[in-house]
């Protein structure tokens, strides 16, 4: 089975190499980012997923600092019925 | 050590949303707004903004509703004010759920201008019988269209694997 893993490199012994997947920066640190809203779902549908549950900060790819604030707005959302707690369909 | 007491009041700015029955007449609309602006002159608040975001899809239902009747509001005060227009719509059979959010607090509210059309409350007509249930809020976000989504999702995982299929056995046979 063809798996390009950090595992598979282990076995083969090579170095890990430098990442593939340039990491890009937290898209609300930029200067002209919409401010992260409880009340703007649409906008929040990018950090749940198809389960609703919030999406990871490596996935993600916010800082610290905007993940907090959009773990916050997610679960405001979801209080006053924006945003499913959960899909069970 | 004296309070210092002297100075203007400062207060804090809220929003709250609350949710009304999808069923909710005109009137019982205006009445549930108008005990939001009796609460406000009590307590001593500013309402600056009440919007009416009309029938909304629920995300899950809530009192067995699916929809409902969305209004925000955007009102200045000191912390009373938010227990107490809780306390009220907690007491409204038409509400069905509120929150309210701490927007800005120290704020003076001498120098916040309220227009007057920002306080007028619109209310939204009942659903005529018949009118559709809208869209669900997955097809909304979009979750319904990524292929996962596109295998029926009762079916048992062994099944897929397994070919066989038990149910079709089960089958009654057909009649003579």
């Amino acid at each position: 089975m063809m798996r390009d893993g950090p595992r598979d490199r282990m076995d083969k012994g090579d170095a890990p190499g430098p990442r593939r997947m340039r990491r890009r920066g937290c898209t609300f640190c930029a200067d002209d980012a919409p401010p992260i809203d409880y009340k703007d779902p649409q906008s929040l549908k990018y950090f749940v997923s198809e389960r609703g549950k919030i999406v990871p900060r490596r996935i993600s790819g916010a800082c610290a600092k905007h993940q907090r604030a959009i773990q916050l707005a997610v679960k405001r959302s979801r209080n006053i019925a924006l945003l499913p707690f959960t899909t069970n369909d | 050590m004296a309070k210092a007491t002297a100075g203007p009041v400062r207060a804090r700015e809220y929003e709250t949303i609350y949710i009304m029955r999808p069923d909710v007449t005109r009137d019982a609309q205006e009445r549930v707004a108008t005990r939001v602006g009796e609460v406000m002159t009590k307590g001593k608040g500013t309402l600056t903004s009440i919007e009416n975001w009309g029938r909304r899809q629920l995300s899950f239902p809530v009192n067995k509703q699916k929809r409902g009747v969305y209004v925000y509001l955007k009102y200045l005060g000191q912390g009373d004010v938010v227990s107490e227009l809780e306390r009220n719509l907690r007491m409204l059979d038409d509400v069905v759920k509120y929150q309210t959010v701490s927007v800005r607090k120290d704020v003076d509210p001498a120098t916040v201008t309220v227009a007057a059309e920002d306080v007028k409350f619109e209310a939204v007509e009942p659903p005529q019988p018949g009118e559709d249930e809208g869209v669900r809020i997955e097809q909304l976000l979009g979750f319904e269209e990524s292929p996962e989504r596109q295998r029926p999702l009762d079916v048992d995982v062994e099944d897929d694997f397994g070919g066989d299929e038990p149910a079709a056995e089960a089958e009654p046979e057909a009649l003579p």
